[in-house]
C-alpha cells in the first residue's frame, strides 16, 4: 500500500500522458472542415506529388526549373528549354528562316551539323513549355471545393483498410468515424442491413455521369434494413466507384515451355473453369486467399450443368446466390479438389508471381490483371486475361463474378432524423467529393493511376480509352500514321481483323456520351489487336461476357458464419502419413528417454536409501 | 508532502507501456474468448474450438512443424555453438557475426528472399509445402538457438570434461554424461525460444508454403480477418496458456548455479 502512495504524485502525469496520446486524433486541429475518407488499400492512389508535368516533354519537370508568370490575371507555370531547330536558307530574301520558331534567324547564330544524310544547318532556340502541377485527386478536390465555395479551405484525411470485414468492424465499433467509405457491393448490403448508411440527397447529379449499364445492373442490388424492414435498392445509398470481374490471368509461354501444349490449346483451356481442375494446369496456378472469390469459382464449377441450362440472368443470379447447408457441403468437396490442384493460395503475391513467371496462371480480379499485364508488357512478357464462360466447348454457358466497389456515407449524425446543421454540412461535403470523383475527367485520371475501371462513362473516359487502346489514337481521327514510314493512311483503308479489331463498348458508353460522339459511333473502338484479350478485355469485357456475370449478394450473418467455417476447414490440411510416422517416432523416443531418466533417478534414490539404511 | 525523486520512478514509462500494450490487451483477449458476438458471456467459442476437427488438425500440424524445427535447429546449432565457444574461435568476432547478422534484417524481408531462392532451386511451396516451410523456419530460428547455446557453452567447465576423459570415459560418454548436462540450461532456453514462436508464427508458413500449411498463427489470423473475434481470441488464449505452461515447466528445471540463456 505504501508503494502505491509513493507513486501517487505520478498518477496525474500518467493520466495526462494517456489523455495526450488519445487526444492526438485529427479532429481537434483548427476549425477547417475535415473530410474523412476510408478506401480499400487495393487502390494505389498517389500521384507523383507536387511535381510539374510537361505535356510536350512527356516528363516530370523539377521544381527549380519551373518559372511563374502572370497571363491575363492567371498564374501560368512554364519552363525554358534549349532546343536545336533545323534551318533553311531562304534564297529569295537571302535570310535564314526557322519553321519552328516561325522567325528569321540571325546569321551569327547559325551552326552547321553533320548526320548520316549529310550536312545541315541549325540554331539553338529557347522554347517555353507550359507545365501544370501534378496533384493528387484529393488536393484537386480541395482546390475544387475552394473554387466553388468562396475559397473555403478543407482538409482531407485519407485512410485505407485491408479487408471489407475489418472496415465493417471499425465502423461498427464506432471508434473512428468516416464521412466516406469505399467497400465492396456485398458489404454495402451488410452496412444497409445494419442500418448504418446515410441516404444520398443529390444522387441524380452524381448518377448522371455513371454509365447506364452500371446503373441498370446496380439498381438490382437490394437489401432489407433489419430495423424497419424496408427493402431498398442500394442505388439510393451508394454509388459505384470501380467495377470489374473475376477471371483468370495466364501466361501462354509458361505452358508451352513446361507442359508441351500449343498456344491455341492454352487459350481454349483457359476459357473453361474446368481446366483449373485438370491435368495441364496442375500445380501451376494460384487461387485467391479470399473466401468469397474462391467460393464463387467452386460454386460455378459445382453447378456448371445447371448454369449452362439457365436462360436468363435472374436464374443465373439465383444459382449464384445459393447458400443452403447442402450447397456448402457440395461446394466444399469441389473446393478441396481445386485446392489440391492449385499451386497455392495468395493474397497479393499473385500478380508479381505472374510477372516473374513463378506461376503460369492466377485467378484474379480484372484490375490486378490490367496492372500485371501492363507491367509484363514492359518486360516483353505476354500475359492474357479471360473470363471463362465456356462449358464443354460451348461459348457463353459458364459464368463468373461481377463486383463493384462503391462510395457510401456511414451514418454519423447523433440523431439521424433531425441532423444538426454541422452534420448536414458534413454530409454535403461528402456528397460533393463523391460527385467530384465521378466526373468523367477525374475518373479518367483516377483510372490512369489505379488500373481498375471506373463506373463513370462520358466523353473524357472514352477519349482515354482511345488514347490507350484505339489505333486511331483519338476520336474522329481521319488518318493514322505508319510508325516506320510516317505515311498517312486514311482510316477507311484499314482492314478489320488485320489492322484492328472492332471492339464494341456501346453497351457501356451509350447514354453517357455527347451527341457528337454518338453520331460517329465513337463507342466502337478500332482496338489494337495487341490489347484485345489483354488490358482492354480486362478493363471492359464484351457485352455477351458480362451477360454471364452475376453479383454475389451478402449472405446474412448465419450463412456467412457457415461459409467461414467451411473455408477454415478447406484451408487446413491433415498431416501426411510420413509426417505422422515421424512425429510418432519422435514422441516415442522422447517418452522413452523420459522414462529412462525417471527410472534411473528412482533407482538411484532407492540405492541412496538402501545405503543410508545400511 | 515534499516530493523526492527516486530512482524507481524511471520505471514509470515502462509500467505504462506494460499496462497499455501487454496487460490490458490480455484482458481483452480473455473477454472476447468468453463472450459471443453480441457481447454476452458464453462458452460458444470454446465449444466450437473443441468440436471442430479442423482445429485439431491445425494443432497437430503446428506441433509437427514446431518439433521438427526445434530438433533441426538443435542438431545444427549445437555443434556450431560448441565450436564457436572454443578458445581458438572465440576471438573471431566475424564468425559469430555471420550467425547473428541475419537477425538484424526483418524476417518478413528475409522470408520473401528465401521464397525466391527456393523457387530458383525448384523447392517451391506449391509442390513441397512442408520442406519449404521447414527450411524457412530453421533459417529464421537458428540464431535464437545458437545464441543461448553459445552463451552457456562459453561457461562450460572444460576441466571437468578433461577429468572425465582421464578417468577413462570415451568421447561419447563424455559428451552425453558431461557436456550435455552442463549445457542443459542453454538447450532449454533454446527450446523455449523456438517451440512456441514457431507454433504461432504465420508469415513464414503462409509465404513459403503458398498458403498450403495452416499453423495456429494462421488460424488466429483467419478468424480475425473474417471478424470472428471470439473464436480467434479463444485460440489466442489457449496459445497464451500453452506459452505460460512451457515457461513454468522450463523455469522449474533451470538450475540456479549454471546461468546462461537469453534471459
Amino acid at each position: 500500500m505504501s508503494k502505491i502512495r509513493k507513486l501517487m504524485p505520478f498518477f496525474p502525469v500518467a493520466l495526462f500522458a494517456i489523455a495526450a496520446l488519445s487526444g492526438c486524433s485529427n479532429d481537434s486541429k483548427g476549425d477547417k472542415k475535415v473530410l474523412r475518407v476510408l478506401n480499400s488499400e487495393d487502390y494505389i492512389y498517389e500521384a507523383e506529388q507536387n511535381e510539374y508535368w510537361c505535356d510536350e516533354c512527356e516528363d516530370y519537370i523539377k521544381r527549380e526549373l519551373v518559372k511563374e508568370t502572370e497571363v491575363d490575371g492567371e498564374t501560368v507555370h512554364y519552363h525554358v528549354l534549349n532546343e536545336t531547330h533545323q534551318l533553311e536558307f531562304d534564297e529569295e530574301e537571302s535570310i535564314w528562316y526557322c519553321d519552328e520558331c516561325e522567325d528569321e534567324v540571325d546569321e551569327a547564330d547559325v551552326k552547321e551539323g553533320q548526320d548520316e544524310a549529310g550536312t545541315f544547318n541549325y540554331h539553338n532556340a529557347e522554347v517555353e513549355h507550359e507545365v501544370s502541377m501534378d496533384m493528387d485527386m484529393i488536393d484537386q478536390f480541395a482546390e475544387y471545393w475552394a473554387d466553388t465555395h468562396d475559397g473555403e479551405e478543407i482538409r482531407v484525411i485519407y485512410d485505407t483498410f485491408d479487408t471489407n470485414e475489418t472496415m465493417f468492424n471499425e465502423l461498427k465499433t464506432g471508434k473512428t468515424t468516416y464521412d466516406i467509405c469505399i467497400p465492396s457491393d456485398y458489404m454495402i448490403q451488410k452496412l444497409y442491413v445494419n442500418d448504418m448508411l446515410h441516404k444520398f440527397t443529390i444522387r441524380d447529379e452524381i448518377w448522371e455521369n455513371i454509365s447506364p449499364f452500371i446503373e441498370s445492373t446496380y439498381k438490382k442490388i437490394e437489401a432489407t434494413n433489419m430495423n424497419d424492414n424496408v427493402t431498398a435498392s442500394m442505388k439510393d445509398y451508394s454509388v459505384p466507384y470501380m467495377w470489374g470481374t473475376m477471371g483468370v490471368m495466364y501466361n501462354p509461354s509458361y505452358y508451352v515451355n513446361n507442359k508441351g501444349v500449343t498456344e491455341d490449346q492454352i487459350h481454349e483451356l483457359m476459357n473453361d473453369w474446368d481446366s483449373l481442375y485438370g491435368e495441364v494446369l496442375q500445380g501451376s496456378f494460384s487461387i485467391k486467399d479470399s473466401v468469397r472469390d474462391t467460393f464463387a469459382v467452386s460454386l460455378i464449377h459445382t453447378y456448371a450443368e445447371e448454369i449452362a441450362n439457365t436462360t436468363d440472368h435472374d436464374e443465373l443470379t439465383a444459382i449464384f446466390n445459393r447458400h443452403e447447408d447442402k450447397t456448402f457441403e457440395e461446394v466444399k468437396v469441389d473446393m478441396n479438389k481445386l485446392k489440391a490442384n492449385a499451386f497455392g493460395f495468395e493474397t497479393d503475391s499473385g500478380k508479381t508471381d505472374m510477372t516473374t513467371q513463378k506461376i503460369g496462371a492466377n485467378m484474379c480480379w480484372s484490375g490486378d490483371a490490367t496492372w500485371a499485364i501492363t507491367e509484363a508488357r514492359d518486360n516483353d512478357l505476354e500475359l492474357f486475361y479471360t473470363i471463362p464462360t465456356t462449358f464443354k466447348g460451348e461459348e457463353g454457358k459458364s459464368a463468373s463474378n461481377l463486383w463493384f466497389d462503391c462510395f457510401c456515407m456511414p451514418k454519423n449524425a447523433k440523431d439521424e432524423a433531425n441532423p444538426t446543421e454541422k452534420e448536414l454540412a458534413q454530409y454535403e461535403l461528402a456528397e460533393e467529393f463523391i460527385k467530384f470523383m465521378c466526373m468523367p475527367e477525374n475518373a479518367m485520371q483516377n483510372c490512369d493511376y489505379v488500373g481498375y475501371t471506373p463506373a463513370t462513362g462520358g466523353d473524357a473516359m472514352l477519349d482515354y480509352m482511345y488514347y490507350c487502346y484505339d489505333i486511331r489514337g483519338e476520336v474522329g481521327a481521319e488518318f493514322i500514321y505508319d510508325e516506320e514510314t510516317g505515311e498517312a493512311i486514311p482510316v477507311e483503308d484499314l482492314v478489320e481483323g488485320e489492322d484492328y479489331i472492332a471492339y464494341d463498348l456501346s453497351y457501356f458508353y451509350n447514354g453517357s456520351l455527347s451527341e457528337e460522339y454518338v453520331e460517329i459511333d465513337a463507342a466502337v473502338l478500332y482496338a489494337d489487336p495487341d490489347y484485345v484479350g489483354r488490358e482492354l478485355s480486362a478493363q471492359y469485357p464484351l457485352e455477351e461476357t458480362l451477360d454471364r456475370c452475376a453479383i454475389m449478394n451478402d449472405m446474412g450473418n448465419e450463412a456467412t458464419g457457415k461459409l467461414l467455417d467451411m473455408w477454415e476447414s478447406v484451408r487446413t490440411n491433415s498431416l501426411p502419413v510420413w509426417a505422422i510416422v515421424l512425429l510418432c517416432f519422435e514422441v516415442a523416443i522422447g517418452l522413452g528417454l523420459g522414462a529412462y531418466f525417471i527410472a534411473k533417478k528412482v533407482s538411484r534414490k532407492k540405492l541412496k536409501k538402501a545405503r543410508k539404511n545400511a | 508532502m515534499k516530493f523526492r525523486f527516486q530512482r524507481k520512478y524511471f520505471s514509470i514509462p515502462y509500467i505504462i507501456f506494460l499496462a497499455l500494450f501487454i496487460i490490458v490487451p490480455m484482458f481483452f483477449i480473455a473477454y472476447y474468448a468468453f463472450s459471443n458476438s453480441s457481447g454476452a458471456f458464453s462458452f460458444e467459442a470454446a465449444k466450437k474450438f473443441f468440436t471442430d476437427p479442423a482445429k485439431f488438425q491445425v494443432i497437430l500440424v503446428s506441433l509437427f512443424i514446431a518439433i521438427q524445427t526445434t530438433l533441426i535447429c538443435l542438431i545444427i546449432g549445437y555443434p556450431i555453438a560448441y565450436i564457436l565457444a572454443k578458445k581458438e574461435y572465440n576471438h573471431n568476432v566475424v564468425l559469430i557475426m555471420l550467425f547473428i547478422m541475419p537477425m538484424w534484417i526483418n524476417f518478413v524481408l528475409r522470408t520473401a528472399a528465401t521464397r525466391d531462392i527456393l523457387f530458383a532451386i525448384g523447392l517451391t511451396g506449391g509442390k513441397h509445402p512442408y520442406v519449404a516451410t521447414l527450411i524457412g523456419m530453421v533459417y529464421n530460428y537458428l540464431p535464437f538457438v545458437i545464441l543461448p547455446l553459445y552463451s552457456t557453452m562459453l561457461k562450460l567447465d572444460r576441466s571437468q570434461m578433461e577429468a572425465a576423459a582421464d578417468l577413462g570415459a570415451s568421447p561419447i560418454q563424455v559428451f552425453f554424461k558431461n557436456t550435455i548436462p552442463q549445457s542443459m540450461p542453454g538447450i532449454i532456453s533454446a527450446v523455449t525460444m523456438t517451440l512456441m514462436p514457431v507454433m504461432s508464427s504465420y508469415v513464414i508458413s503462409d509465404a513459403l508454403s503458398e498458403g498450403n500449411i495452416t499453423l495456429i498463427g494462421n488460424s488466429i489470423y483467419l478468424s480475425f480477418a473474417n471478424s470472428q473475434w471470439n473464436n480467434g481470441s479463444f485460440t489466442a488464449l489457449l496459445l497464451l496458456i500453452l506459452v505460460l505452461l512451457t515457461m513454468w515447466g522450463t523455469n522449474g528445471r533451470k538450475s540456479e548455479e549454471v546461468r546462461g540463456g537469453l534471459w
